[in-house]
């Protein structure tokens, strides 16, 4: 039923935005409101609480749409989503280019209030094993530790999902390391072959980054790179830093304010602090239970938090 | 069935003008006119299969042996240079070994393949020059056509089948089913009218293509080896059930067929056809008695005369001296049947159905036409070897 | 030598144009064409010599795929206001919504008595009452499994999908049946609909369409629609002439001989047709998932996305199921005999979708009753848990093995052989095998590969083809064989493979990785699985289809079992198990994208990444070159096997 009642919604946001624009009108009190999920389990969390609060609070319709993160931006111009809770800005620099400054069809909602950091990871018990693989330094000589048969002599470098930036060959060859960078393909393969190593004690080298459950149920170590400044990542053959802290942001369909000014006002003040998100995440993962569920027992036990995002 | 189904003996006039025609020495023969207009006027047909047909039409390249002529030309000449007439209610047969072009004649005749060159008339209308409407008119109503692998439409009940030409011209539904239910009837096919062909026999699935033929009523009836799929004590059913049909319906028939026993048996007249020509028409008598060349010779070679020549075919015309013989006997009657009558040496005098008499048959006479003119029996058993 | 002449000039019913025609046709192109190979070759030959390099010149790239990111740039920066978008697009993408929503609200009012009713009854009248248990049976179970919401939600998607695919795909068929041009332009389109990675038109779509359910819906037609054209154009040009020339020789009009004649005798192919459309559009479901749409395939991907197998082998499960059961009602269809009134049949369907609008007001037919009773994603998981950390250690090694005896030496092989050496080795391979065409468009393919400076990535993903390929083979071969003589066999295989060919690889994604370790490996494995249903049941199918009276002849001089095998049974069925092999070539290359996703990089990764990471040209460019490669293999492949192409087209879709 409650997919069934999504799409009546999603029809029935399109003729009223349809309307809307025929008319020219925007004044839309309580007209409902899509949120993008994308797929991974912090967006869930910050997606649900936002909808549960909105709903029980504001009275405001919330549908979900399940969504790839370079899709959602097309949503968000064509009229399909009105915001984003969690956008990692590293990986969108073209986006952000075109939709926000260029078109102007998609608006800078401000930080979510979480800090994302990528990295280069490794399970706790190869640094300590290795204390100088704390840094980038100490992985010189040992890469052969890392190999497997797809690497040969070479280490073993696990990539991410191909949907996020990544610098790592780039920046392997530069420090003079000798890992060979392994495509995932996917972040559910990436998972699935991190953790194969994890149960089995071997030694993993890959690109991951915080928050994610992963940190809930591993020890991981973030390996030392060469800190990022700004412009170090210019020119890009030469660069050698690692990554910068990413400061999660929000973004709304320009519009949303004219057709929705308290979701708006909601929305601009939501925040989502890492702490709260793991808990919520640790939920869901590993206690199995549904994001939404996570989501009301989250919102059950933090009136404070919410009660200042309320417009 | 019996053999004595033979459809020389027709009682049309057709059949008789044929078998007169036919008694004429003239082995080219291509008309049965007696004044009656030809239903069927086929006039030097061409078909040619490849790039630039019409330069081989009546070309000296035509002449040319089918291998050579494609080296040449890339063409093959299906049906060459074909001329014949066939009168109201008679049965010509097209006969041909597979490849002589006889189904791409009859398919010419409707324009179901396009014919390179040449003139048809058939029930009186130019069929070259006939727009695709009034083809299409003379398909509906005036000629019908009967196939080797019957045609039947699957998904059909056997009365949709036999409406189905009916359906095409647009006949309302009442009409047509009774039309069908009459002609399933007529065919033998009573209480099978709600069966789908599948569950047919072979035979009865030819009853309903025939039946599908009649059903518009048609002047011309085109039969393209129509039971050549059959088994052969089927086969002689439908050849007496096809002969009845035509005397009951009085149509004119342009039968197709590769088994000379069934020309032999059918045709009032036979065309004999080769590498798109045709070698010889003439009556079943004609082709035994006096074969064109040695290609029908040989054809015929094996075919038991005394039970395809009738007393009527081989009868000596009487002299004036010596005694007309005592005894009669019908001119339909099989050369099988004239031996015992012979046997002893007398005489047997040979009578048409109206009375008339015809001839005189003598066991030499008799002997002659069973042996098939061959000159002795030492050559002939030595050619068997 | 006459003979086969006189077979040219008795063309039996062959039409009026006659036999001989389309053959003097072909010996006449084959001369340019033979040229056009030779001057190519000659080409390739100085080329290589110019550079004088083993890897394809980088000097020679050619940025196809930048021009189509101006494209999409220029699309996301006029879809609101350019005439083509508001005035076509979005009343196409209107009204496939609202046909969508149309649907999916009757399935709502029917609830769950009322689908099991009306469905039960539509397997009843078309097939029989075994297919009806069984197709009630899998609703149950899927609504037992705590699945029906989605599932409805996915009946809807596929049926609008379907829907659209037979309007679209039925007369296009009729068309293309009758006129040999329109068959011939359509050709290569519906090859490239068919084997160009969904991947690479997902974000396209989402530009054109949005996001949701709709681009998904349309992305799913993309998938679908070539059965629909390809068995109605085949059901009609197979109209055996006798009974074209029936309707002609009574005088039918053109139209008049459609329908009287040409439909219904094409109606069983046109019938395989609907049910190939079907099951392809199945195919898409979790694919049209990743751009928003909703359903089981969205179960799928977020079992996937939170690397947790027994939630998306639930759904997954669901859509064998949905499979399964339709499958069964379209393939049954027409298997019967018609008997009684016409308007029986529709009178039963629609008597039953009242009765069902009648049960779907009852007040529990909204939840079915113990939903969620047969959920097993938990003890999936456990269970998989223990064995895969049992067996991890076993697999591991033998991917190692296969890593270093197989794919690699493969791979490097291929890259060491000079570019202009491999193009010239596969040209006269399929010179000889094809024709001078094929010849053409291998270097054409070749040197598209390189100019686009995917030469590594397409020798990489090769090597992978090769070796998924082979094991496909070497393991379904003998199976299929095997179960061509056994019954018992035969039968124990059968829901095997209908589960591997429907269950989306979505599901099996994250076991394969977890045994096999994430790289190349897992994709050959996934591959190998995917692929190999196609060459099991054609070796079994032409097996039993020897005559038996060749076997008999064949025992009766004392033949052994080995021997009937080896001079009879396998040679009589080499067209089918031929076919066999390409099929599961095919099959093996339409999932690269899936290796892509765990780790095998190549050509698949690159078309990965045209829609995770936004870059439509470079996913394009990819996808180009696995087009090509797959129109290659396919014809190489095709020429090796059966020309017949009336079973080619039903066992292709088979």
């Amino acid at each position: 039923m409650r997919t069934r009642s999504r799409i009546f919604a999603a029809g029935a946001s399109l003729a009223l935005l349809t309307g809307a624009c025929a008319s020219g009108v925007g004044n839309g009190d309580g007209e409902p409101v899509t949120l993008a999920a994308n797929p991974w389990p912090g967006s869930f969390a910050n997606v649900h609480v936002a909808a549960q609060v909105m709903e029980s609070e504001l009275g405001i319709d919330v549908d979900i749409t399940e969504i790839d993160e370079n899709a959602q931006w097309s949503g968000l111009d064509g009229g399909e989503l009105d915001a984003v809770l969690e956008v990692w800005p590293s990986g969108h620099g073209d986006n952000i280019e075109t939709y926000i400054d260029d078109l102007g069809s998609v608006e800078d909602l401000g930080e979510l209030g979480a800090l994302g950091q990528i990295g280069w990871f490794a399970p706790s018990y190869v640094v300590d094993e290795n204390p100088d693989m704390a840094t980038w330094e100490g992985l010189e000589g040992n890469e052969e530790m890392f190999a497997t048969a797809e690497t040969g002599d070479s280490g073993r470098f696990l990539a991410a999902d191909p949907s996020f930036v990544q610098f790592d060959e780039v920046i392997i060859e530069n420090l003079g390391l000798d890992f060979e960078v392994v495509q995932s393909g996917s972040e559910a393969a990436q998972l699935t072959e991190v953790e194969a190593a994890l149960d089995d004690g071997e030694p993993v080298l890959f690109y991951f980054y915080t928050p994610h459950w992963l940190h809930a149920k591993y020890d991981l170590e973030l390996v030392e790179l060469p800190e990022y400044e700004e412009g170090c990542e210019e020119p890009e053959e030469e660069r050698t830093c690692g990554y910068p802290e990413d400061v999660l942001m929000k973004v709304a369909a320009a519009d949303l304010d004219e057709r929705n000014e308290e979701a708006y006002e909601f929305l601009v003040n939501f925040q989502m602090e890492n702490e709260w998100q793991d808990e919520i995440t640790f939920m869901i993962d590993e206690e199995g239970m549904e994001p939404d569920e996570a989501a009301a027992a989250w919102i059950e036990d933090n009136e404070d938090a919410w009660s200042a995002w309320l417009p | 069935m019996s053999e004595d189904g033979r459809a020389g003996d027709a009682t049309s006039d057709a059949g008789t003008d044929a078998a007169s025609d036919g008694s004429a020495p003239a082995s080219g023969s291509n008309t049965a006119t007696d004044g009656t207009a030809p239903k069927v006027v086929c006039e030097g047909l061409w078909k040619v299969f490849g790039p630039k047909p019409e330069r081989i039409v009546n070309s000296s390249e035509a002449d040319l042996p089918r291998d050579e002529l494609m080296a040449r030309t890339g063409c093959v000449a299906a049906v060459a240079d074909v001329s014949f007439e066939v009168a109201p209610g008679e049965i010509f047969v097209v006969m041909g070994l597979s490849g002589s072009g006889k189904s791409t004649l009859v398919r010419c005749l409707t324009r179901l393949i396009e014919p390179t060159a040449g003139r048809i008339e058939l029930a009186g209308r130019d069929v070259l020059a006939s727009s695709d409407k009034e083809l299409r008119d003379l398909r509906r109503n005036r000629v019908s056509m009967v196939f080797q692998h019957f045609g039947l439409l699957p998904n059909r009940t056997v009365r949709d089948n036999v409406a189905y030409g009916l359906e095409i011209s647009g006949i309302d539904r009442a009409t047509r089913y009774a039309r069908a239910d009459e002609l399933i009837d007529l065919v033998g096919l009573g209480g099978f009218a709600d069966s789908r062909p599948d569950e047919l026999s072979g035979g009865m699935k030819q009853r309903v293509g025939l039946a599908r033929a009649f059903a518009n009523e048609p002047d011309i009836l085109l039969l393209d080896e129509p039971f050549s799929a059959l088994d052969p004590l089927i086969r002689a059913e439908m050849q007496t059930e096809v002969v009845r049909l035509q005397r009951q319906l009085d149509v004119t028939m342009v039968f197709i067929t590769h088994d000379l026993r069934e020309a032999l048996r059918l045709g009032d007249r036979i065309a004999v056809m080769r590498d798109g020509r045709t070698v010889q028409i003439g009556t079943a008598a004609q082709l035994l008695e006096d074969p064109a060349d040695d290609y029908i010779r040989d054809f015929t070679a094996d075919v038991p005369r005394a039970l395809v020549l009738t007393a009527g075919d081989v009868a000596e015309p009487l002299t004036g001296d010596g005694p007309s013989p005592e005894r009669e006997i019908p001119a339909d009657t099989l050369l099988r049947d004239c031996i015992p009558g012979v046997a002893d040496g007398s005489g047997l005098r040979v009578v048409a159905e109206d009375g008339t008499v015809i001839g005189a048959l003598g066991r030499r006479r008799v002997l002659d036409a069973i042996h098939g003119g061959r000159p002795t029996t030492d050559a002939a058993s030595t050619a068997r070897l | 030598m006459s003979s086969t002449l006189t077979e040219r000039a008795e063309p039996d019913g062959a039409g009026t144009s006659g036999a001989s025609g389309p053959r003097r046709a072909r010996s006449v192109q084959v001369r340019p064409l033979g040229v056009v190979a030779v001057v190519a070759l000659l080409a390739v030959v100085v080329a290589a010599v110019a550079s004088a390099s083993g890897t394809f010149p980088a000097a020679w790239r050619v940025p196809l795929g930048d021009g189509l990111d101006e494209v999409q740039d220029w699309v996301v920066r006029n879809r609101g206001s350019h005439w083509f978008f508001v005035g076509v697009l979005t009343p196409i993408s209107t009204a496939i919504r609202a046909l969508l929503m149309e649907i999916d609200a009757w399935l709502g009012l029917l609830g769950w008595p009322g689908v099991m009713l009306l469905i039960g009854t539509i397997a009843t009248v078309v097939a029989n009452w075994r297919v009806a248990i069984v197709s009630v049976a899998a609703l149950v179970v899927i609504g037992l499994m705590g699945q029906w919401d989605d599932a409805m939600r996915t009946l809807a998607l596929m049926s609008t999908a379907v829907a659209v695919a037979l309007a679209i795909g039925v007369p296009l068929g009729v068309l293309s049946g009758r006129r040999p041009a329109v068959a011939a332009a359509l050709r290569p389109l519906l090859d490239a609909m068919q084997t160009t990675p969904a991947y690479i038109y997902l974000l396209p779509l989402v530009f054109l369409f949005g996001i949701g359910d709709v681009p998904a819906v349309i992305a799913t037609l993309i998938y679908a629609l070539p059965p629909a054209v390809r068995l109605t154009a085949l059901g009609i040009r197979t109209v055996p002439d006798d009974l074209l020339e029936v309707g002609r020789s009574s005088g039918g009009t053109s139209r008049q001989l459609l329908r009287t004649v040409q439909l219904p005798t094409a109606l069983p192919s046109i019938r395989v047709g609907v049910n190939q459309t079907i099951m392809m559009a199945l195919a898409m479901v979790v694919i049209g998932a990743l751009i928003g749409g909703t359903g089981l395939g969205l179960g799928v991907l977020r079992g996937l996305q939170s690397v947790d197998v027994g939630r998306s082998l639930e759904p997954g499960v669901a859509i064998v199921l949905i499979a399964v059961l339709l499958d069964r009602i379209t393939y049954g269809a027409g298997g019967r005999r018609r008997r009684g009134p016409a308007w029986r049949r529709p009178a039963l369907v629609a008597g039953a979708f009242v009765a069902g609008l009648g049960l779907g007001a009852l007040p529990f037919a909204r939840e079915v009753p113990g939903a969620g009773i047969l959920a097993f994603a938990e003890p999936v998981n456990q269970a998989w848990g223990a064995a895969e950390s049992a067996i991890r250690g076993t697999t591991r090694a033998f991917s190692a093995v296969l890593l270093s005896f197989g794919l690699e030496p493969l791979r490097q092989g291929l890259l060491l052989i000079p570019w202009w050496l491999l193009i010239l080795v596969v040209a006269v391979v399929a010179w000889r095998v094809v024709g001078a065409g094929v010849a053409t468009f291998t270097v054409v393919a070749f040197g598209t590969t390189g100019a686009l400076g995917l030469w590594p990535e397409a020798m990489n993903t090769a090597s992978q083809l090769g070796v998924a390929a082979a094991l496909a083979v070497a393991i379904g071969l003998p199976l299929g064989v095997a179960a061509g003589l056994s019954d018992r066999l035969d039968r124990a295989l059968r829901p095997v493979l209908d589960t591997l060919q429907t269950m989306p690889a979505f599901v099996y994604l994250i076991p394969v990785v977890a045994l096999f370790e994430l790289g190349r490996v897992p994709g050959v494995i996934a591959t190998v699985v995917y692929a190999m249903p196609p060459v099991v049941r054609l070796a079994s199918a032409g097996i039993r289809a020897v005559p038996g009276s060749l076997v008999e002849a064949a025992r009766s001089t004392g033949a052994t079992r080995w021997q009937l095998l080896r001079t009879l049974q396998l040679p009589v069925a080499r067209p089918q198990i031929l076919l066999g092999v390409n099929q599961t070539i095919m099959m093996a290359l339409a999932s690269i994208v899936i290796a892509g996703l765990i780790g095998a990089g190549g050509l698949g990764f690159e078309t990965v990444l045209g829609l995770t990471r936004g870059e439509v040209g470079r996913g394009f460019e990819a996808g180009l070159v696995i087009v090509l490669l797959g129109i290659l293999l396919d014809r190489i492949t095709q020429a090796l096997g059966s020309d017949d192409e009336a079973t080619r087209a039903t066992v292709k879709t088979a």
